[in-house]
């Protein structure tokens, strides 16, 4: 037990541990004198030797608050040493921390990646290992706190540590106690500082004075903790401190193994802790890299601009950072800038207000003319790069003396008062100015590796640009990037690009480029899927003829893939070829899709052979006919008859006599129902008679109300019948329109006929929102391929005769 | 009480060589050493001899008489400028923003502009009052006082634009919401004004972006449904926009907006009565 007589005076000599805590962190005091004097940011080993010798002043006055306070019957030497022992005790502890959560952190997300754990398992276990940290860290504190008040000898720290264990395990239950008091007197400590630092930096002078009292409170705070520690260890040894005393007071030996086992554990975790953060510019390196992890999970989040945002912000800084690497290696070679003002030039270009452009731009301009380092124009850049001060505080080291040299010491004041508040004395890119050639190689390297990654989410970038911008501008960059970088992904989207605009020569470039690409990659559905493209964009450049020579040679490449067998069947088509289309869609075997159908539906009647033609429509209109039948297929079969009868009117226009073969063939059958009523509808309109054609329609939507383009053809003869006969019919053609438009909002002739009807009544806002949508939403604009009655300026003309009107 | 007033003391002579005489820093100095005098063992002994627990007491009123001192010298005595007062009007500025009280906000804040030009804080805020109170050209005049010198960040950006669109100038409105929300993409009235700036141009597509871009980051704000439902009624997406309404409504939108909200229903049920 120890007594009264064991201790001297503790409560008498607190000033001398406030004093050793303020002393061991008392390095800012020594780097703030630093940058006083020269105005430049301290250098590692000062700033290193500084802490170190603040630490080393702050252990020698807690060994005089020490020797002050318990009996201690050793030299002073003794004390410090058996100090220094408990000191690395706890500093093993709290250094372990970062170390175990690191590793925790790894361990659970490759558990959470495997579907192992959940999200409440994760946080209590989180919990539980906080805990454990802590009372880990507690019982260090105790150990320490053991060490000095018996001042045990530094070769039994050993034996009294391991005894300290055997009590902790025996009177658990206050050690516990003991320790969540701890933990709850740490967290008010923190909270009771957080406030404080809010109260004092509203009241004291901010920077130096501020910064100096907020020390000496948290000082205070540290010793009111360490007497409470002192008073548990007193609680927790009240029964065994007689038992520990005989331990140290036995004429054994003791041994060294555990004071430097801890030593060694601690200086192993101090280095393996700050090891990543030597490096200021691998750190930067490193910084950029998870950001561009962190916005390729924004972007498969789906928020695309926020990740676009993050690619743009880390390629800036990446240029102007290799714009410093490259830069350093010139003024040391040829003694001026030459590659890495074009790359800041690149970095301005990408995004004018990176912190770092402006601050690599000044620290090369310090470093290219070293005797105006101080002059107003390099200090301007380092006063630009400090209004950012979260992303580079140290920028404002450099504008002391920038402001000295113009004479303004309020200013210099100022920015000192500053860096010294936000405890920023070092410059993390400062130490490159003397780096060897070899060093700036390795950090180029990685800044190339980096510069690979974002190369290869621009296209991400202009993606997402796409989705808001005007096509056609963005155009010119895409093609810039297409030309930089070998990417297939590059060439489909400027193919794509190209066909919205629309820009057949592109189109057919790029679909080119791409099949190439894929053709080269080994991957047979790759190649197919590009083939397919590119066939596609060769037929709407109009190129079908070499559409149809690269469709046939994968055809002759891949003869099972049914896929292809009707793009090459289409291909033929284009190039007026129904025979061999024929022979290619019955040569694949297997049911006939609603695609080869609809192929060998107008191949047929190409052929003259209505017959056939009637048939293979029949197939199409199968499902159509029948009840209850999926409204989506519907819609598509629906769309394929419609086509089928742009054909038949083509024919009509381009060999009358054979249309009417059809239509004798086709009245003759009377089936498919669907076809025939289409056929018949459009026939009564063709000769004005549009009771007769709206009865036809009409019986369509009887057959199958999920069918579109009867709504369509209604919505037009009533548009006709109101203006060719004058009949108030403009509201069923609204009706109708509307009806269409509801079922296939994507066909941009609904938006466009429902505007004139609105324009004819004299609805300008409503006829201006039709236009507008036809002129907005039409992916493929004025492309006369895929709208040969130009119907995006139609539209344009309208909204703007609308507003004309509007406006009169 | 001894060290912890030479201490004061020291850190308060420091300063003083560090950065000039200053009368609150001398009064630092002399109530740090007064206290180290009275601490001292001897002057105590004299004036309080007394037991453990008056010797508590004794040093505790020293402590707390030296903290008053520290803390109310540089207050009182302090000069006015210095980045502390800088922060403190700043800090003072967003407060009486935030009450409504734009008329002080913008005195103080111009009193501060005058002190200490260049600011770009304080410019912020006082562009940020001036178009609260509906003077842009006021606005853009304070923004465009340093515009040669430095960069613009994204709120500067932003209030840049909210200049030419109180003027109604949506063309380089646009061209500054773009600039802010290239740097910072998540500014909700960013997007809002970029989706209304969009519509009133006719672009449709970037105006339905810039709306859909709300709805996804604050899918409770009943004005960005609205906005969107806005921008889909214009280009005859009807569904849409009535789907976008029903969510606006079941927000509890305010009254003026729920009357535009009924207003833009009532366009969409148009529509959809005729189907």
């Amino acid at each position: 037990m120890i007594t009264d007589n064991g201790i001297k005076n503790e409560k008498k000599t607190w000033g001398w541990l406030l004093l050793a805590f303020f002393l061991m962190d008392s390095w800012w005091l020594g780097d703030s004198l630093v940058l006083w004097l020269t105005g430049r940011p301290v250098p590692f080993y000062l700033h290193a030797f500084l802490m170190a010798a603040s630490f080393f002043l702050g252990l020698i006055t807690a060994t005089i608050f020490f020797k002050k306070s318990f009996a201690f019957n050793g030299s002073s030497r003794s004390t410090f040493l058996t100090l220094l022992c408990g000191t690395v005790t706890i500093t093993a502890a709290i250094t372990a921390t970062p170390v175990v959560m690191k590793a925790w952190v790894y361990y659970l997300t490759g558990m959470i990646r495997d579907g192992n754990v959940n999200g409440y398992a994760a946080s209590l276990s989180l919990l539980g290992l906080i805990l454990l940290i802590s009372i880990v860290a507690v019982f260090a504190c105790f150990i320490a706190i053991t060490f000095m008040i018996y001042s045990v000898p530094v070769h039994k720290t050993g034996k009294v540590a391991a005894a300290l264990g055997v009590v902790g395990l025996k009177r658990y239950l206050t050690l516990l106690l003991l320790t969540m008091a701890a933990i709850l007197g740490v967290i008010l400590l923190l909270n009771v500082m957080k406030m404080l630092e809010v109260f004092l930096a509203g009241l004291l002078p901010y920077g130096f004075f501020s910064r100096y009292i907020l020390s000496m409170v948290l000082a205070g705070g540290k010793t009111a903790l360490a007497f409470f520690l002192i008073y548990s260890v007193r609680v927790l040894l009240a029964k065994d401190g007689d038992g520990i005393r005989e331990k140290i007071e036995q004429p054994v030996s003791g041994s060294f193994i555990y004071p430097v086992a801890v030593a060694v554990l601690t200086v192993a975790l101090i280095i393996s802790n700050i090891t990543p953060y030597l490096s200021g510019p691998k750190q930067l390196a490193d910084n950029i890299q998870a950001r561009i992890v962190r916005a390729d999970n924004l972007r498969n989040l789906g928020q695309s601009g926020e990740a676009s945002s993050e690619y743009i912000k880390a390629r800036a800084d990446l240029l102007a950072f290799q714009a410093y690497l490259r830069g350093i290696s010139e003024i040391t070679k040829i003694g001026e800038l030459k590659e890495a003002n074009e790359l800041l030039s690149q970095a301005e270009e990408v995004y004018a207000n990176s912190p770092f452009i402006p601050y690599f731009k000044g620290m090369l301009q310090r470093l290219a003319d070293p005797q105006n380092g101080n002059s107003p124009d390099i200090n301007k850049y380092f006063l630009a790069a400090a209004h950012n001060s979260d992303t580079i505080p140290e920028a404002r080291i450099w504008t002391i003396n920038g402001f000295r040299s113009a004479g303004e010491v309020n200013k210099a004041n100022e920015a000192l008062n500053l860096v010294i508040a936000r405890g920023v004395f070092n410059d993390r890119f400062a130490g490159l100015d003397d780096a060897n050639e070899n060093e700036l190689v390795v950090l180029l390297k990685e800044t190339e590796r980096i510069k690979a990654l974002l190369n290869e989410r621009e296209l991400d970038v202009l993606l997402n640009r796409a989705e808001y911008e005007n096509e056609t501008s963005l155009l010119s960059e895409m093609l810039e990037y297409a030309g930089r970088n070998t990417n297939p992904e590059a060439d489909y989207q400027v193919a794509l690009l190209a066909e919205h605009i629309p820009y057949p020569a592109y189109m057919y470039e790029y679909a080119k480029k791409y099949f190439a690409d894929r053709a080269n990659e080994n991957d047979g559905q790759k190649e197919i899927e590009a083939a397919l493209f590119t066939s596609y964009m060769y037929v709407k450049s109009g190129h079908a003829g070499e559409a149809e020579v690269l469709i046939e040679a994968m055809y002759e490449k891949y003869p099972e893939s049914k896929d292809i067998a009707c793009d090459y069947a289409y291909t033929l088509l284009e190039n007026q070829k129904p025979a061999r289309a024929i022979e290619v869609i019955d040569a694949h075997k297997g049911e006939k899709d609603s695609c080869q159908l609809y192929l060998k539906a107008i191949a047929s009647m190409e052929n003259h052979d209505y017959n056939t033609a009637l048939e293979a429509v029949g197939g199409l209109c199968l499902i159509m006919e029948t009840p209850g039948s999926d409204p989506k297929v519907v819609r598509e079969l629906d769309d394929y008859v419609y086509r089928f009868l742009l054909e038949y009117l083509n024919l009509c226009a381009r060999e009358s006599g054979e249309a009417e073969n059809f239509l004798a063939e086709l009245e003759n059958r009377k089936d498919p129902a669907v076809l025939y009523h289409y056929v018949m509808g459009l026939n009564a309109k063709k000769a004005e008679d549009y009771e007769r054609s709206n009865l036809h329609l009409k019986k369509l939507l009887e057959i199958n109300s999920a069918l579109a383009y009867p709504y369509y053809l209604l919505g037009v003869n009533y548009n006709e019948m109101a203006g060719y006969k004058k009949q108030d019919c403009y509201p069923l053609a609204e009706k109708y329109f509307l009806n269409f438009i509801d079922l296939r909002p994507d066909v941009v002739e609904g938006y466009f006929c429902l505007g004139s009807v609105y324009k004819h009544t004299g609805d300008l806002t409503r006829a201006t929102r039709a236009f507008l949508r036809v002129a907005d939403y039409n992916p493929y604009r004025d492309n006369p391929l895929y709208e040969p009655f130009g119907m995006y300026n139609h539209a344009l003309d309208e909204i703007d005769r609308s507003r004309e009107e509007g406006q009169r | 009480m001894v060290i912890a007033g030479l201490l004061v003391a020291t850190g308060a002579l420091l300063n003083m060589l560090l950065f000039g005489f200053k009368v609150w820093g001398m009064l630092c100095l002399a109530a740090g050493a007064g206290a180290a005098l009275m601490g001292s063992s001897v002057i105590r002994n004299k004036l309080y001899p007394a037991s453990d627990g008056s010797m508590i007491r004794y040093n505790l009123i020293i402590a707390v008489v030296l903290a008053v001192i520290v803390l109310a010298a540089p207050v009182m005595f302090g000069n006015s400028s210095g980045p502390e007062n800088l922060d403190r009007a700043i800090k003072k500025s967003a407060s009486l923003v935030a009450v409504g009280d734009l008329d002080r906000a913008g005195k103080l804040l111009m009193d501060i502009d005058t002190k200490y030009p260049g600011v770009p804080e304080v410019q912020l805020n006082l562009s940020t009052v001036h178009l609260m109170q509906g003077r842009p050209e006021e606005a853009a005049r304070v923004l465009e006082s340093s515009k040669e010198s430095r960069y613009y960040n994204a709120n500067e950006c932003f209030n840049y634009a909210m200049t030419y669109y109180q003027r109604g100038n949506y063309d380089d409105a646009m061209v500054y919401l773009k600039k802010a929300l290239k740097q910072e993409p998540n500014i909700e009235d960013g997007c809002l004004y970029a989706s209304e700036c969009a519509r009133r141009q006719g672009d449709y597509k970037a105006a339905q972006y810039y709306a859909r871009r709300i709805v996804e980051m604050k899918p409770t704000l009943p004005l960005g449904h609205v906005q969107l439902a806005r921008v889909e009624l214009m280009v005859m997406e009807y569904h849409e926009a009535a789907a976008e309404l029903e969510k606006a409504l079941e927000l509890k939108p305010d009254d003026s907006l729920k009357q535009e909200i009924l207003r833009l229903k009532e366009e969409v049920g148009y529509y959809q009565s005729k189907l």
